[in-house]
């Protein structure tokens, strides 16, 4: 390898969320997947990681050893849960105490994985068969390589999405909330059901998405320092109001699989709300997209 | 606050019956062992199959109902008795995401397409925004509660 070569790599290593194409084959996953993956430490507090999370805009984070083993993942939806666990244990807690807690403490430790020269219809098996919708990739001595999220195969993949239509792929009636409920109730209907976007309903119309995104929004944005001052049982009698997003994609029903994913791709948000004249048919998410991609022949 | 209930993604059956009774029911879809505990504990009954997770929550101070071997409706039955519910007419929910439920007034009624006619009273979900009125099924609801309860909903 040239001199010049070297430099323009060690150049690379430095830059976040740029592809590392230069020793991969164009069908594995290392390809498609984001290098270098972001990645904290077990020690890492709370009001760290929030502010990684808010800042360069990453859902997920890996928790990893000082020598790149991969340990865990954090996603908001860990967070909220912790946030609804503390609330229920002790109302009094200042909401700032929290934001001391260690990643240890939030992490989930069954990260779903794969290695870097599998194929990517492989992944997409391992994504619908986990229901999840990134894969940490890791070499054989399960040290974080990169990250493959259901995004990245969709990039890949957009050519072969079925011709079908939005109304063939939505969840049907979605698990909603009312936009007038507590952030406690929103909470525990989204960790009960599973879900971490909820459409959000106002007098039985869809105005916004709920999601345990914008509460992590929310925690590491500026608005939080209103509260700061505030118990975790007042934080979580806010009202849902305050943690909804007004301007999530909208579709509709009978718009074809490959616009709607031009027009998900575009936004942030990675789902759409399916409205037909004013009323909520449906919701549709990245994993519905991933049903729709036609692997093989 | 009244008697709240978290019952596992086993007990579909168990659920809608605790939300047409007015309880505020989770019910649960994959969500794993520790917050399964996480959520019921403080404040609400677990309705689960699962003798494994029975144990762990009860000794995490969960109160913890126990199904095993026995069919839905023997379930709701033994819920009924232990618990002591009732038909709680002022507090109705949707049967599919466990919102509360509001009268809806009539000049809205109207107006909505989904609402049938000749119905006097309509209901909503505050959450999803499903419409529930007392059309024919209703009598098969209150001959449910009667056997259940002992007591038919009033027919107001």
């Amino acid at each position: 390898m040239s001199k010049d070569r070297e430099k323009g790599l060690r150049y690379m290593k430095g830059r976040p969320r740029k592809r590392v194409q230069s020793y991969s084959s164009p069908s594995s996953v290392l390809y498609y997947a984001t290098s270098p993956p972001l990645s904290v430490t077990k020690t890492t507090p709370l009001s760290r990681l929030l502010e990684t999370m808010v800042a360069r805009g990453f859902r997920r984070v890996f928790v990893a050893t000082a020598s790149g083993l991969l340990e865990g993942i954090v996603t908001p939806m860990e967070i909220v849960k912790h946030l609804l666990w503390k609330s229920r244990e002790s109302p009094g807690t200042p909401v700032m105490d929290i934001m001391s807690t260690p990643v240890a403490r939030l992490m989930r430790k069954d990260v779903v994985s794969i290695g870097p020269s599998e194929s990517m219809s492989e992944s997409i098996i391992l994504m619908k068969k986990n229901s999840v919708n990134s894969l940490a990739v890791v070499d054989k001595s399960n040290r974080l390589k990169a990250v493959l999220t259901v995004r990245d195969v969709l990039e890949r993949f957009n050519y072969s999405l079925e011709s079908g239509f939005v109304k063939d792929y939505m969840s049907k009636s979605p698990v909603c909330i009312s936009i007038d409920r507590s952030l406690r109730e929103g909470v525990e209907t989204m960790v009960s059901s599973g879900h971490r976007r909820l459409p959000c309903l106002e007098k039985s119309k869809p105005v916004g998405l709920f999601s345990s995104r914008s509460i992590v929004r929310f925690l590491g944005g500026r608005e939080f320092f209103k509260h700061a001052g505030e118990t975790l049982g007042e934080l979580m009698s806010l009202s849902v109001v305050d943690f909804t997003v007004r301007d999530p994609p909208v579709l509709d029903p009978q718009v074809r699989m490959t616009e709607a994913w031009e027009m998900v791709k575009r936004s942030s948000y990675g789902s759409a709300l399916v409205v037909k004249s004013g009323s909520l048919e449906g919701f549709l998410t990245e994993m519905d997209f991933l049903k729709a991609v036609r692997i093989g022949p | 606050m009244g008697l709240r209930f978290l019952v596992d993604s086993m007990h579909g059956y168990v659920a809608k019956w605790l939300r047409i009774m007015g309880y505020d029911t989770l019910y649960l879809n994959s969500v794993n062992d520790e917050d399964i505990v996480q959520l019921a504990l403080g404040d609400r009954v677990l309705v689960t199959s699962d003798e494994e997770l029975a144990k762990i929550a009860e000794k995490r101070g969960v109160e913890v109902f126990l199904t095993k071997g026995l069919t839905e409706e023997e379930v709701l039955r033994l819920l009924v008795e232990r618990f002591k519910l009732f038909f709680q007419e002022d507090s109705l929910r949707c049967t599919v995401c466990n919102g509360e439920l509001e009268p809806l007034p009539p000049e809205e009624a109207e107006k909505n397409p989904e609402a049938p006619k000749n119905v006097d009273l309509l209901w909503r979900c505050k959450s999803c925004g499903k419409l529930y009125w007392r059309g024919s099924h209703w009598r098969n609801i209150s001959r449910q509660i009667l056997k259940l309860t002992g007591s038919e909903p009033s027919h107001a």
